[in-house]
């Protein structure tokens, strides 16, 4: 077999944001299933079931319906790192979108910067589309797209 | 902070896309991507057309296996087939790498929302 057919060369993305509120009240927001009803859904999206059991093998479900098509949405998995209030890993995978894709992985960090939290998150095990696309000139640009907002892992 | 910026306008673009309808056509693509030999015969074809029965060389895979591994990635869009005599031959298809691409896009904007929505519900909550 050649390399890349077993390799885990699996993407990854990373974004930070700072939140202008104490440790707590963000990691309580994250995962608090009433706080999440107040903020989780986008525009044309409402709560579904909300379910999460916050400890490590806990496992968590959040659920959203479309309001027009009623199309319902959720995204479940289970924790692998529970440290409140710095710290989660869980597993994350989409229903009724995505069925096909692999187990993904999530890690979000909760850091005390200033007068606020700063948040980590790292979205992990993506499928790897890149090896792919290196090859072609052709396909450069969609590359660079990718390289902007994606950070290969650190091996 | 360049960064930032361009993570600000992934944002606003995020706003107008919801999960559901957008993300549903891509399954195939990802599914397809989901498998190590379909993956490393889209590596193959990344370095150009090559003939069908050449494909399954590099695998203790028997023939109809590939076939279905074929039928897969035919289906998903990510290659496409012609025959030349009585050879086929397959080759990657762009487009459908893209659409992708698009979805490391896609869902960075996802992350980037929930950020905008969490910073307005955690400032509610404050006041």
């Amino acid at each position: 077999m050649i390399p890349e057919a077993t390799g885990q060369r699996a993407i990854s993305i990373r974004l930070r944001r700072w939140f202008a509120a104490p440790r707590e009240n963000v990691f309580r927001a994250w995962t608090n299933p009433e706080a999440l009803k107040n903020w989780w859904c986008p525009m044309g999206w409402v709560p579904g079931d909300i379910e999460i059991d916050l400890r490590v093998a806990g496992t968590y479900r959040i659920g959203m319906r479309n309001m027009e098509s009623g199309i319902p949405v959720s995204v479940y998995g289970r924790f692998l790192e529970v440290q409140r209030p710095e710290r989660l890993v869980y597993t994350w995978q989409w229903e009724n979108a995505f069925q096909d894709m692999p187990e993904t992985r999530v890690t979000v960090q909760f850091v005390e910067r200033g007068a606020g939290t700063e948040v980590v998150l790292t979205h992990e095990n993506l499928p790897e589309i890149g090896v792919c696309l290196r090859h072609r000139s052709g396909w450069i640009a969609a590359w660079d797209r990718m390289e902007e907002s994606c950070l290969k892992p650190r091996s | 902070m360049k960064n930032r910026i361009q993570h600000r306008s992934v944002a606003s673009v995020a706003r107008r896309r919801v999960p559901g309808s957008q993300f549903d056509s891509l399954d195939e693509v990802f599914g397809a991507l989901s498998d190590p030999i379909r993956r490393a015969i889209l590596t193959r074809l990344a370095a150009g057309e090559c003939p069908v029965s050449t494909l399954g060389e590099p695998f203790a895979v028997s023939p109809p296996a590939i076939s279905k591994h074929l039928r897969v990635l035919e289906k998903s869009g990510l290659i496409a087939r012609r025959k030349s005599g009585r050879v086929h031959y397959c080759r990657l298809r762009a487009d459908a790498l893209r659409r992708g691409g698009d979805w490391i896009q896609q869902l960075t904007a996802f992350w980037e929302r929930q950020f905008d929505a969490l910073a307005k519900y955690l400032d509610q909550e404050q006041s």
